[in-house]
């Protein structure tokens, strides 16, 4: 056992972990953080996925005392205040990018970061690459692609 | 805790700082431990019970692993825990994407953004698994990869540090530190293409290389086939026809008779698909890159 601190979504937290631990397990099953889905455990659908010192990784193929120290961001956290949404989740919203909402965390995430990183310059084409990684059953696609586009005023670009 | 996930064995993580201080760990603990860099590979594998560690050994916290560079003539130094968005961002900010087109384009269809932002070069040509396209890409170019161990170091090209059978020169007490992809000469141009019908990884690849002069003429040809194949391969006669002959359009078939002849050595059927097919999207991926060398 190991005891390791994270800041999760701005709040300091310690827990014990054991060294085979990966970061899904313990970010859902012992600080309940419930937005990070699990589906495949083995990086492909990207369910997983969270901001962990910035960038965004597929949170089933990291250990968690190797994030011992880190800062973590998921969807709970992505405005920086609380209760309120992140322009990327109103976007998500407005275009009913989701149906059971289960990849939507992750989508959010994703694109969140992208859209942060590129100021909202991003190209439809680059929008679809850059979601690659992120499995959804239900939208098919267009509406997601749609709300991201719409959201790039948001974060400086032209919507 | 009990979890409903799928586990991970039991194991000792261990996070040394230093390069010795992980070389020491190896000479320790031999076979036992298991050197993580973007653990995307490593941790898939042991999930699957496919590989064993009673030590997992991150090496993203010895900080002398961690740099990339480039200089005139001599060309990319990739240390160990460099990921490939890493590679990716500094070959773009730097303005190198037109000198290393092939390895940036082999880098952005290799599985996905995400999970680029963990996966390092070093752990993919290490996994050297036929259908990584990490030691393809670095077939492309001249490349070279540093070995070090607590007796010393060693550098070893691409193409030995993979067996015919696909097995690697690597003890286990050894840590690959560093990809050296060396500055091309003038006038180089390069393209990798990939066929990928069914998952991110690859059923048939082609790399190709080659010098152009002015005109449309090419030179010193290199042409490298992978996935399909045990290890990348150089079509060493079709290299050579293509760099005799003068008129492409009249000798395509004869270009390509030869790439299948000497394709078809390497190949075999599996599951996915026949030796026939695998064999005809060579040839396509061969005639696509050849023409777009041309005309780039
Ligand atoms: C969903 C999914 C899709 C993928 N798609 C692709 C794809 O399209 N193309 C592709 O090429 N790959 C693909 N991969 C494989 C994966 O991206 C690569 O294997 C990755 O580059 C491994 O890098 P890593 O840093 O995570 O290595 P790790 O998992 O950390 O290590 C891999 C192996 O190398 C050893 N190792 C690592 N670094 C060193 C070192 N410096 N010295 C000595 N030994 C070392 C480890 O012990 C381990 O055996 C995919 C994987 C997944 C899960
Ligand atoms: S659960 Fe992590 S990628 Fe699917
Ligand atoms: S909305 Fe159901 S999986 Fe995406």
């Amino acid at each position: 056992m190991a005891s390791i601190t994270l800041k999760v979504n701005n709040v300091v937290r310690r827990v014990e972990v054991e060294d085979n631990e990966i970061l899904l397990d313990v970010l859902r099953e012992k600080l309940h953080v419930k937005s990070v889905k699990a589906a495949c455990w083995r990086g492909e659908c990207g369910l997983c996925t969270v901001m962990l010192n910035g960038k965004p990784v597929k949170s089933c193929l990291v250990l968690a005392v190797e994030a011992d120290g880190s800062e973590i961001v998921t969807a709970e956290g992505l405005s920086g205040r609380p209760g309120e949404l992140a322009p990327i989740q109103k976007a998500f919203i407005e275009h009913a990018a989701l149906q059971c909402g289960f990849c939507t965390p992750a989508f959010v995430v994703v694109a969140h970061y992208l859209l942060t990183k590129t100021r909202g310059k991003v190209e439809r084409e680059e929008v679809k690459e850059y979601l690659s990684g992120l499995i959804c059953r239900c939208t098919g696609y267009k509406q997601i692609i749609d709300a991201v586009m719409d959201a790039r005023k948001h974060y400086g670009g032209e919507g | 805790m009990s979890s409903p996930y799928i586990t991970l064995p039991e194991f000792k993580y261990l996070r040394p700082k230093t390069l010795d201080e992980a070389l020491a760990i190896l000479d320790q603990y031999g076979e036992d431990a298991k050197i993580m860099a973007g653990g995307v590979a490593l941790l898939s594998f042991m999930k699957e019970r496919l590989i064993e560690a009673k030590y997992v050994v991150d090496i993203k916290g010895v900080r002398e692993l961690h740099y990339i560079r480039y200089s005139e003539g001599d060309g990319l130094r990739i240390g160990a825990t460099v990921t490939f968005s890493e590679i990716e961002d500094y070959i773009l900010q730097r303005g190198l994407v037109q000198r290393f087109r092939a390895l940036y384009q082999g880098i952005k269809k290799l599985s996905d953004p995400v999970l680029r932002n963990r996966s390092t070069l070093a752990g993919n040509v290490v996994e050297a698994l036929p259908i990584v396209d990490g030691p393809c890409l670095l077939s492309i170019f001249d490349s070279e990869l540093k070995i070090v161990s607590s007796s010393g170091s060693r550098v070893v090209g691409v193409s030995e540090f993979i067996s015919d059978e696909g097995f690697i020169d690597l003890k286990p007490n050894e840590i690959v530190v560093e990809i050296h992809i060396k500055d091309p000469p003038k006038g180089f141009v390069s393209t990798f293409r990939k066929y990928n019908p069914v998952t991110e990884f690859s059923m048939v690849s082609v790399g190709m290389s080659a010098i152009r002069e002015g005109g449309r003429d090419l030179r010193d040809v290199r042409c490298v086939l992978c996935a399909a194949t045990p290890k990348p391969v150089r079509l060493r006669r079709f290299e050579d026809l293509v760099s005799r002959v003068s008129d492409l359009r009249s000798s395509i078939n004869e270009l390509l008779s030869s790439v299948e002849s000497e394709a078809a050595g390497f190949i075999q059927d599996d599951p996915y698909a026949s030796r026939e097919f695998k064999l005809h999207i060579a040839k396509m991926l061969v005639l696509d890159s050849l023409r777009e060398l041309r005309s780039l």
